[in-house]
């Protein structure tokens, strides 16, 4: 009996060591590290606030039949084109609709054309708030970084 | 007796601590973002044909890869998916016959037959003079293109004097790394028409036969550099329906490499003081999370560098900062099977047709569908990219704008027919202006001088087709191997 306890004891000794190793040797490349978990947050916003200001400026005309992407009913599609960025200002949705920059101003950067006359017009406006609460800096900086594990 | 027991509880103990421990480390340990290999890490950024070719080479060289992608699924603009009851290709529909990276690539993994295939069916155009074969897309076949009707004698008679350049540009330019070309960035397509030409045949030429192979990347003749289409137009290789599908390359690399699909890559910081980067993103489950490998290749579309990349060098802001894209607007009516059209009917026209209707539309065709293609009966309509803004304009939907112009080119359509509409538009390829390729060359020469953390690949670095992104993957890979060597 105690034989076999030892045993399992030296096995499982190993496994832990091992697997210390590895990750001491992960560790020691650094390559990924935690920042912070922000998933949901802005979902009520999207669904209260973006959605309407979405449908108002037609939107919806050409992305809520599930085949032109991204689809702007499903907040999982529509968060990673705002995540695309480091701002308010500077993300794949505002410079998408708003025509930040565009090649002339009768050719839109948007294929479905400028959506928002200026990022102060709706519903990038409302985008910008999204943001805000999604990646603000106020935010971010309640996030404490993840231990290295990589 | 008691000692014994002691011991024994002791052991059941540490047992049970060595279990907890085990399931502890095991927790903590994420999900392995690099696969097996024992060399420098490497995050390629985007999944599409660039990113994967890159992935590939470096994996091969013992790089520890892991691909980002933000879609759901991987092969950028070689992807085939199915919207609503229609499988299609979303982008690219063919490849070209010069695509040397792209068909080595392909035999490698055993593609050879798979991507090779028939030559796209043209079409025939209408340009109200008349209907003519131009020859297909990106070959200057000058018999052919003297039999264009409406062509004048005199412009017929001038059109030997291109042969000169164009025979010098095919021994000389790679299309797929535009870089080779760039001492011919020096004036747009209409204006070496109209120098080599005369004004007259110049501008007949370009309405005729350039207008048309311009459509099908949506650049303008007189905007977009000379260099960015003659190494085709030079060429004899045809454009080529792969027969296992526009797909069957990306399909094959994201079974073999480990991409991570719904990734969205937020933002790449500058070089920390070691000379890397660190990429900020949301994993699949919009979970923050940031990872500082030894190499970044950015492969994305050129249009999201401004918002990716932080602190670009001067070269490579100009380079991004002239990075626009042509817009395509196509929309599909699909019929119900009752109402399937009993034959094929097509039409292709020039921007600057006479009949309004025609002018407002690239082409359009009405098919029976085909099962074996998983494609249902049903009418398809391209507007003309000279016409986009148009219908931008109208804050209508595309196939509402659309419908006088495929009511008029084919009657038979009825609303009441129609069980499900496909649009998709979508921005398409990166317009060349002149100048853009030296841009293009001054970002390589930059990033292959030495060592560095993050590097480009993409079309928006080679040219604006599907060979070309793969090339730049394989060459970046190149480059980097040499590096890390």
């Amino acid at each position: 009996m105690y034989r076999i306890l030892a045993i399992i004891q030296i096995l499982l000794g190993s496994l832990i060591l091992g697997m210390m190793s590895l990750s001491v040797h992960a560790e020691d490349k650094s390559y990924v590290d935690n920042v912070g978990n922000n998933y949901g947050k802005g979902k009520t916003f999207f669904d209260s606030k973006v959605l309407p200001k979405l449908a108002e400026n037609g939107c919806l005309k050409c992305h809520a039949r599930g085949y032109l992407r991204p689809n702007v009913l499903v907040y999982e599609e529509l968060i990673r084109r705002l995540a695309i960025g480091d701002s308010a200002e500077n993300n794949a949705i505002i410079y998408k609709i708003a025509n930040i920059r565009s090649i002339s101003p009768q050719i839109p950067n948007h294929p479905g054309g400028q959506r928002c006359t200026t990022i102060d017009a709706e519903p990038c406006k409302t985008i910008r708030q999204w943001w805000e609460i999604e990646f603000g800096h106020k935010e971010i900086k309640k996030i404490k970084p993840g231990k290295t594990i990589f | 007796m008691s000692n014994s027991k002691h011991t024994t509880n002791q052991q059941r103990r540490q047992v049970v601590k060595g279990i907890a421990a085990a399931t502890a480390v095991t927790a903590i340990m994420p999900q392995n973002l690099f696969a097996a290999g024992r060399g420098p890490t490497a995050v390629v950024i985007g999944a599409g044909i660039a990113g994967l070719s890159a992935a590939w080479d470096l994996r091969k060289a013992g790089f520890q890869v892991a691909i980002f992608e933000k879609e759901k699924f991987t092969g950028g603009r070689m992807v085939q998916l199915q919207m609503g009851s229609l499988y299609q290709f979303t982008h690219a529909s063919g490849v070209f016959g010069a695509n040397r990276e792209m068909f080595a690539l392909a035999e490698e993994l055993g593609l050879k037959n798979e991507i090779r295939g028939d030559a796209f069916p043209s079409g025939l155009y209408d340009n109200g003079h008349g209907l003519y074969d131009a020859g297909g897309l990106t070959d200057f076949d000058i018999e052919t293109t003297a039999k264009t009707p409406g062509l004048s004698l005199e412009t017929i008679r001038k059109l030997d004097l291109l042969k000169p350049d164009l025979e010098e540009i095919a021994a000389t330019v790679d299309p797929c790394l535009l870089e080779t070309g760039t001492a011919y960035d020096n004036e747009s397509l209409g204006e070496y028409f109209e120098r080599i030409l005369g004004k007259v045949a110049g501008r007949e030429v370009i309405k005729y036969r350039i207008e048309p192979a311009c459509a099908a990347w949506g650049w303008p003749p007189y905007e977009t550099s000379k260099i960015a289409l003659l190494p085709w137009l030079a060429r004899t290789e045809k454009f080529i329906q792969p027969s296992g599908g526009i797909g069957v390359l990306t399909r094959k690399l994201d079974s073999l490499l480990p991409v991570q699909n719904t990734t969205t890559v937020r933002y790449v910081t500058p070089a920390d003081a070691s000379g890397r980067h660190t990429i900020h993103y949301l994993n699949a489950n919009l979970e923050r999370r940031s990872v500082t490998p030894d190499v970044v290749v950015c492969a994305v579309e050129g249009k999201y560098l401004e918002r990716i990349v932080q602190d670009m060098s001067p070269k490579q802001a100009a380079l991004a900062s002239n990075c626009y894209f042509s817009k395509e607007a196509i929309v599909c009516w699909i019929l119900d099977g009752k109402h399937a059209p009993k034959e094929f009917a097509s039409g292709q026209y020039i921007p600057d047709h006479p009949d309004q209707i025609k002018a407002k539309t690239t082409y359009w065709f009405a098919t029976p569908g085909d099962p074996a293609l998983n494609h249902p009966p049903h009418v398809r309509y391209c507007l003309s990219r000279r016409h986009t803004p148009e219908w931008q304009q109208s804050d209508m939907a595309l196939e509402e704008y659309s419908w006088p112009m495929i009511k008029a080119l084919y009657p038979q359509i009825d609303k009441s027919h129609v069980v499900d509409i496909v649009d998709y538009t979508c921005d398409d390829l990166i317009y060349l202006p002149v100048g853009y390729v030296k841009q293009m060359a001054e970002v390589l020469q930059e990033q292959r001088k030495e060592r560095r953390g993050l590097y480009f690949a993409g079309e928006y670095v080679a040219g604006a087709h599907t060979g070309a992104a793969c090339a730049s993957g394989r060459s970046v890979a190149k480059v980097i191997k040499k590096h890390w060597a």
